[in-house]
Protein backbone atom coordinates (compact mmCIF):
# COMPACT_ATOMS: atom_id res chain seq x y z
CA UNK A 1 0.00 0.00 0.00
CA UNK A 2 1.30 3.16 -1.00
CA UNK A 3 1.57 6.63 1.53
CA UNK A 4 -0.44 9.33 0.63
CA UNK A 5 2.25 11.49 2.12
CA UNK A 6 4.30 10.38 -1.20
CA UNK A 7 1.20 9.66 -3.88
CA UNK A 8 -0.50 12.83 -3.45
CA UNK A 9 2.19 15.06 -4.85
CA UNK A 10 2.95 12.81 -8.25
CA UNK A 11 -0.40 12.81 -8.71
CA UNK A 12 -0.82 16.80 -8.04
CA UNK A 13 2.31 17.35 -10.22
CA UNK A 14 0.78 14.61 -13.36
CA UNK A 15 -2.42 16.19 -13.82
CA UNK A 16 -1.34 19.64 -13.74
CA UNK A 17 1.68 18.79 -15.91
CA UNK A 18 -0.89 16.57 -18.71
CA UNK A 19 -3.91 19.80 -18.07
CA UNK A 20 -0.54 22.13 -19.48
CA UNK A 21 0.28 19.79 -21.59
CA UNK A 22 -2.85 19.16 -23.22
CA UNK A 23 -3.42 23.17 -23.25
CA UNK A 24 -0.09 23.72 -24.79
CA UNK A 25 -0.78 20.65 -27.56
CA UNK A 26 -4.21 21.93 -28.25
CA UNK A 27 -2.99 25.60 -29.15
CA UNK A 28 0.23 25.17 -30.34
CA UNK A 29 -1.37 22.46 -33.49
CA UNK A 30 -4.43 24.07 -33.78
CA UNK A 31 -4.62 28.02 -33.03
CA UNK A 32 -2.01 30.08 -35.30
CA UNK A 33 -3.14 33.35 -35.24
CA UNK A 34 -1.91 36.16 -38.74
CA UNK A 35 1.05 37.80 -36.62
CA UNK A 36 2.52 41.55 -38.23
CA UNK A 37 5.21 39.34 -40.69
CA UNK A 38 2.33 36.04 -41.29
CA UNK A 39 1.27 33.01 -39.58
CA UNK A 40 2.55 32.60 -36.11
CA UNK A 41 2.06 30.38 -32.92
CA UNK A 42 -0.85 31.45 -30.98
CA UNK A 43 0.97 34.31 -28.09
CA UNK A 44 -0.01 31.46 -25.63
CA UNK A 45 2.49 28.82 -26.86
CA UNK A 46 5.73 30.56 -25.54
CA UNK A 47 4.35 30.71 -21.67
CA UNK A 48 2.70 27.80 -21.78
CA UNK A 49 6.17 25.93 -23.02
CA UNK A 50 7.90 28.05 -20.40
CA UNK A 51 5.20 26.63 -17.74
CA UNK A 52 5.63 22.93 -19.21
CA UNK A 53 9.37 23.57 -18.89
CA UNK A 54 8.76 24.65 -15.36
CA UNK A 55 6.35 21.80 -13.90
CA UNK A 56 8.21 18.47 -15.72
CA UNK A 57 11.08 18.70 -13.67
CA UNK A 58 8.44 18.46 -10.43
CA UNK A 59 6.66 15.60 -11.94
CA UNK A 60 10.24 13.49 -12.55
CA UNK A 61 11.30 14.72 -9.16
CA UNK A 62 8.09 12.78 -7.33
CA UNK A 63 7.80 10.19 -9.79
CA UNK A 64 11.64 9.55 -8.70
CA UNK A 65 10.23 9.34 -4.84
CA UNK A 66 7.77 6.76 -5.72
CA UNK A 67 10.10 4.43 -7.53
CA UNK A 68 12.25 4.49 -4.53
CA UNK A 69 9.45 4.40 -1.85
CA UNK A 70 6.75 2.28 -4.16
CA UNK A 71 8.54 0.37 -7.10
CA UNK A 72 11.85 -0.46 -5.89
CA UNK A 73 10.54 -1.50 -2.33
CA UNK A 74 8.24 -3.89 -3.96
CA UNK A 75 10.85 -5.03 -6.09
CA UNK A 76 13.53 -5.73 -3.54
CA UNK A 77 11.12 -6.86 -1.25
CA UNK A 78 8.88 -9.15 -3.36
CA UNK A 79 6.02 -7.99 -1.44
CA UNK A 80 3.06 -7.63 -4.16
CA UNK A 81 3.49 -8.35 -7.75
CA UNK A 82 3.54 -5.08 -10.19
CA UNK A 83 0.57 -4.36 -11.91
CA UNK A 84 0.60 -4.05 -15.95
CA UNK A 85 -0.30 -0.80 -16.24
CA UNK A 86 2.76 0.17 -13.76
CA UNK A 87 5.39 -2.10 -16.08
CA UNK A 88 3.37 0.35 -19.06
CA UNK A 89 3.83 3.55 -16.87
CA UNK A 90 8.06 3.18 -16.21
CA UNK A 91 8.60 2.29 -19.75
CA UNK A 92 5.97 5.23 -21.40
CA UNK A 93 7.46 7.47 -18.52
CA UNK A 94 10.78 6.73 -19.43
CA UNK A 95 10.50 7.30 -23.56
CA UNK A 96 8.32 10.47 -22.74
CA UNK A 97 11.02 11.86 -20.49
CA UNK A 98 13.39 10.90 -22.92
CA UNK A 99 12.09 12.34 -26.13
CA UNK A 100 10.90 15.82 -24.09
CA UNK A 101 14.74 16.13 -23.62
CA UNK A 102 15.48 15.17 -27.36
CA UNK A 103 12.95 17.86 -28.37
CA UNK A 104 15.43 20.69 -25.93
CA UNK A 105 18.87 19.42 -27.11
CA UNK A 106 18.89 17.66 -30.84
CA UNK A 107 20.30 19.77 -33.40
CA UNK A 108 18.95 17.63 -36.57
CA UNK A 109 15.23 19.42 -37.66
CA UNK A 110 14.03 15.53 -38.80
CA UNK A 111 15.38 13.50 -35.66
CA UNK A 112 13.97 16.12 -33.50
CA UNK A 113 10.59 15.76 -35.64
CA UNK A 114 10.26 11.99 -34.95
CA UNK A 115 11.14 12.97 -31.46
CA UNK A 116 8.32 15.50 -30.94
CA UNK A 117 6.18 12.16 -32.56
CA UNK A 118 7.02 9.70 -29.99
CA UNK A 119 6.62 12.87 -27.10
CA UNK A 120 3.28 12.90 -28.37
CA UNK A 121 2.42 8.95 -28.38
CA UNK A 122 4.44 8.12 -24.99
CA UNK A 123 2.09 11.38 -23.22
CA UNK A 124 -0.84 9.77 -24.21
CA UNK A 125 -0.24 6.39 -23.67
CA UNK A 126 1.09 8.14 -19.82
CA UNK A 127 -2.20 9.76 -19.57
CA UNK A 128 -4.22 6.76 -20.79
CA UNK A 129 -1.91 4.01 -18.09
CA UNK A 130 -2.08 6.59 -15.37
CA UNK A 131 -5.65 7.02 -15.38
CA UNK A 132 -6.18 3.50 -15.51
CA UNK A 133 -3.37 2.30 -12.39
CA UNK A 134 -4.58 5.38 -10.36
CA UNK A 135 -8.48 4.25 -10.44
CA UNK A 136 -7.75 0.48 -10.18
CA UNK A 137 -5.36 1.05 -7.56
CA UNK A 138 -8.03 3.07 -5.73
CA UNK A 139 -10.96 -0.02 -6.21
CA UNK A 140 -8.66 -2.08 -4.77
CA UNK A 141 -8.32 -0.07 -1.73
CA UNK B 1 -31.06 2.75 -27.88
CA UNK B 2 -30.65 4.37 -31.19
CA UNK B 3 -32.44 7.70 -30.04
CA UNK B 4 -29.78 7.94 -27.29
CA UNK B 5 -27.03 6.86 -29.82
CA UNK B 6 -28.24 10.09 -32.02
CA UNK B 7 -28.52 12.22 -28.79
CA UNK B 8 -25.15 11.06 -27.92
CA UNK B 9 -23.70 12.26 -31.43
CA UNK B 10 -25.63 15.32 -31.46
CA UNK B 11 -23.72 16.12 -27.57
CA UNK B 12 -20.32 15.15 -29.85
CA UNK B 13 -21.28 17.59 -32.24
CA UNK B 14 -22.09 20.49 -30.02
CA UNK B 15 -18.84 19.80 -27.93
CA UNK B 16 -16.97 20.23 -31.57
CA UNK B 17 -18.92 23.40 -32.27
CA UNK B 18 -17.83 24.87 -29.04
CA UNK B 19 -14.49 23.82 -29.80
CA UNK B 20 -14.59 25.28 -33.23
CA UNK B 21 -15.63 28.63 -31.65
CA UNK B 22 -13.02 28.75 -28.69
CA UNK B 23 -10.33 28.22 -31.06
CA UNK B 24 -11.73 30.90 -33.42
CA UNK B 25 -12.04 33.33 -30.50
CA UNK B 26 -8.29 32.18 -29.56
CA UNK B 27 -6.61 32.47 -33.34
CA UNK B 28 -8.50 35.70 -34.04
CA UNK B 29 -6.20 38.31 -35.63
CA UNK B 30 -4.31 40.60 -33.36
CA UNK B 31 -2.91 42.82 -35.91
CA UNK B 32 -5.22 44.63 -38.68
CA UNK B 33 -2.69 45.01 -41.14
CA UNK B 34 -0.98 42.65 -43.92
CA UNK B 35 2.73 41.96 -44.27
CA UNK B 36 1.81 44.22 -47.82
CA UNK B 37 0.92 47.34 -45.40
CA UNK B 38 3.67 46.93 -42.78
CA UNK B 39 6.76 47.02 -45.87
CA UNK B 40 4.60 49.96 -47.58
CA UNK B 41 5.28 51.62 -43.85
CA UNK B 42 8.86 50.43 -43.98
CA UNK B 43 9.89 51.78 -47.07
CA UNK B 44 8.13 55.10 -47.18
CA UNK B 45 8.46 56.95 -50.31
CA UNK B 46 8.90 53.34 -52.21
CA UNK B 47 6.06 51.62 -54.13
CA UNK B 48 5.11 47.39 -53.08
CA UNK B 49 3.43 45.53 -54.80
CA UNK B 50 1.97 41.81 -53.94
CA UNK B 51 3.06 39.06 -56.18
CA UNK B 52 2.10 35.35 -55.64
CA UNK B 53 3.67 32.74 -56.69
CA UNK B 54 2.60 28.97 -57.00
CA UNK B 55 5.48 26.51 -57.46
CA UNK B 56 4.71 23.19 -59.99
CA UNK B 57 5.24 19.62 -58.64
CA UNK B 58 8.77 19.19 -59.65
CA UNK B 59 9.93 22.73 -58.30
CA UNK B 60 8.83 21.55 -54.69
CA UNK B 61 10.47 17.88 -55.29
CA UNK B 62 13.85 20.16 -55.59
CA UNK B 63 12.95 21.94 -52.75
CA UNK B 64 12.33 19.15 -50.76
CA UNK B 65 15.48 16.66 -52.18
CA UNK B 66 18.14 19.42 -51.01
CA UNK B 67 15.98 20.76 -47.34
CA UNK B 68 14.21 17.57 -46.64
CA UNK B 69 14.02 18.55 -43.14
CA UNK B 70 12.58 21.67 -43.90
CA UNK B 71 8.88 21.92 -44.16
CA UNK B 72 8.12 23.49 -47.56
CA UNK B 73 4.54 24.74 -49.39
CA UNK B 74 3.90 25.74 -53.05
CA UNK B 75 2.27 28.95 -52.18
CA UNK B 76 4.53 31.98 -51.88
CA UNK B 77 4.14 35.40 -51.52
CA UNK B 78 6.57 38.20 -53.00
CA UNK B 79 7.14 41.96 -53.15
CA UNK B 80 7.68 44.34 -56.03
CA UNK B 81 9.73 47.30 -54.34
CA UNK B 82 10.44 50.50 -56.68
CA UNK B 83 12.45 53.05 -55.52
CA UNK B 84 12.63 56.20 -57.74
CA UNK B 85 13.88 53.54 -60.31
CA UNK B 86 15.99 51.07 -58.58
CA UNK B 87 13.85 47.79 -59.26
CA UNK B 88 14.36 45.11 -56.56
CA UNK B 89 12.36 41.91 -55.01
CA UNK B 90 11.28 41.38 -51.48
CA UNK B 91 10.63 37.96 -50.00
CA UNK B 92 9.32 37.65 -46.27
CA UNK B 93 10.10 34.16 -45.24
CA UNK B 94 9.65 32.56 -42.05
CA UNK B 95 11.30 29.42 -40.53
CA UNK B 96 10.93 27.14 -37.27
CA UNK B 97 14.26 27.85 -35.77
CA UNK B 98 13.80 24.79 -32.90
CA UNK B 99 10.47 25.59 -32.02
CA UNK B 100 9.33 28.95 -32.68
CA UNK B 101 9.80 30.82 -35.39
CA UNK B 102 11.58 33.69 -37.04
CA UNK B 103 10.60 35.86 -39.99
CA UNK B 104 13.64 37.10 -42.32
CA UNK B 105 12.93 39.83 -44.94
CA UNK B 106 15.11 39.42 -47.69
CA UNK B 107 15.69 42.40 -50.74
CA UNK B 108 17.17 40.67 -54.12
CA UNK B 109 18.65 42.43 -56.64
CA UNK B 110 19.92 40.81 -60.09
CA UNK B 111 19.56 37.22 -58.39
CA UNK B 112 21.59 38.56 -55.36
CA UNK B 113 20.53 39.26 -51.96
CA UNK B 114 21.60 43.06 -51.24
CA UNK B 115 19.50 43.37 -48.19
CA UNK B 116 18.54 40.84 -44.81
CA UNK B 117 16.91 42.05 -41.58
CA UNK B 118 15.71 39.76 -38.90
CA UNK B 119 11.81 40.95 -38.74
CA UNK B 120 10.83 38.59 -35.51
CA UNK B 121 12.65 36.18 -33.93
CA UNK B 122 10.01 34.25 -31.41
CA UNK B 123 13.28 32.47 -30.08
CA UNK B 124 15.10 33.41 -26.86
CA UNK B 125 17.21 36.68 -27.93
CA UNK B 126 20.30 35.53 -26.88
CA UNK B 127 20.09 32.96 -30.35
CA UNK B 128 19.52 35.35 -32.44
CA UNK B 129 22.46 36.14 -35.36
CA UNK B 130 24.09 39.11 -35.07
CA UNK B 131 23.55 42.22 -38.36
CA UNK B 132 27.18 41.79 -39.47
CA UNK B 133 27.16 37.78 -40.19
CA UNK B 134 23.92 38.64 -42.24
CA UNK B 135 26.07 41.00 -44.15
CA UNK B 136 28.10 37.58 -45.79
CA UNK B 137 25.48 37.05 -47.69
CA UNK B 138 25.65 39.95 -49.63
CA UNK B 139 28.67 38.94 -51.65
CA UNK B 140 27.09 35.42 -52.79
CA UNK B 141 26.73 34.84 -57.06
CA UNK B 142 24.75 31.70 -56.66
CA UNK B 143 22.95 29.05 -54.25
CA UNK B 144 25.97 26.77 -54.54
CA UNK B 145 27.93 29.18 -53.09
CA UNK B 146 25.75 29.61 -49.89
CA UNK B 147 27.14 26.51 -48.63
CA UNK B 148 30.59 28.40 -48.37
CA UNK B 149 29.08 30.65 -45.62
CA UNK B 150 30.61 29.87 -42.10
CA UNK B 151 27.27 29.27 -39.21
CA UNK B 152 27.42 30.97 -36.27
CA UNK B 153 28.74 29.10 -32.29
CA UNK B 154 26.56 29.32 -29.85
CA UNK B 155 23.32 29.91 -32.84
CA UNK B 156 24.15 27.01 -35.04
CA UNK B 157 20.13 26.51 -35.35
CA UNK B 158 19.61 30.31 -35.89
CA UNK B 159 22.21 30.10 -38.76
CA UNK B 160 21.19 27.05 -40.28
CA UNK B 161 17.62 28.58 -40.74
CA UNK B 162 19.41 31.84 -42.10
CA UNK B 163 20.81 29.97 -44.67
CA UNK B 164 18.10 27.88 -45.99
CA UNK B 165 15.83 30.76 -46.01
CA UNK B 166 18.72 32.78 -47.99
CA UNK B 167 18.51 29.79 -50.10
CA UNK B 168 14.83 29.83 -50.61
CA UNK B 169 15.06 33.60 -51.53
CA UNK B 170 17.39 33.07 -54.22
CA UNK B 171 15.65 29.99 -55.89
CA UNK B 172 11.63 31.55 -55.54
CA UNK B 173 13.77 34.19 -57.06
CA UNK B 174 15.35 32.25 -60.37
CA UNK B 175 11.81 30.84 -60.60
CA UNK B 176 9.88 33.85 -60.90
CA UNK B 177 13.16 35.29 -63.39
CA UNK B 178 12.01 32.19 -65.78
Amino acid sequence: MMNRRYSLPVHFSTYITILIGIVLFTVKNFCSIEGEWGIEDHYLVKPLTGLHLLTTPFLIFFVGSIFHFHIYLKLKHKTKELRPSGYLLIFSFVLMAFSGISIQILMSAEIRETAVTIHNVATFSWIIFYGVHHFNGRKTK
Amino acid sequence: MGILILKKILAIKYIRGGFILLSFYLSSSIYASTVHDNLAKKFPGCIVTESVLFLATEQVSKMNSVHKEKKTSAFYAYYEKKCLDKKTRLFVLSDEVRTLKQFVLFEVLDNRIIFIEVLKFLEPTEYKVQPYWLEKFYSLEDLSKLKTVDGVSGATLTSNSIKYLAWLSLYLNGIIKK
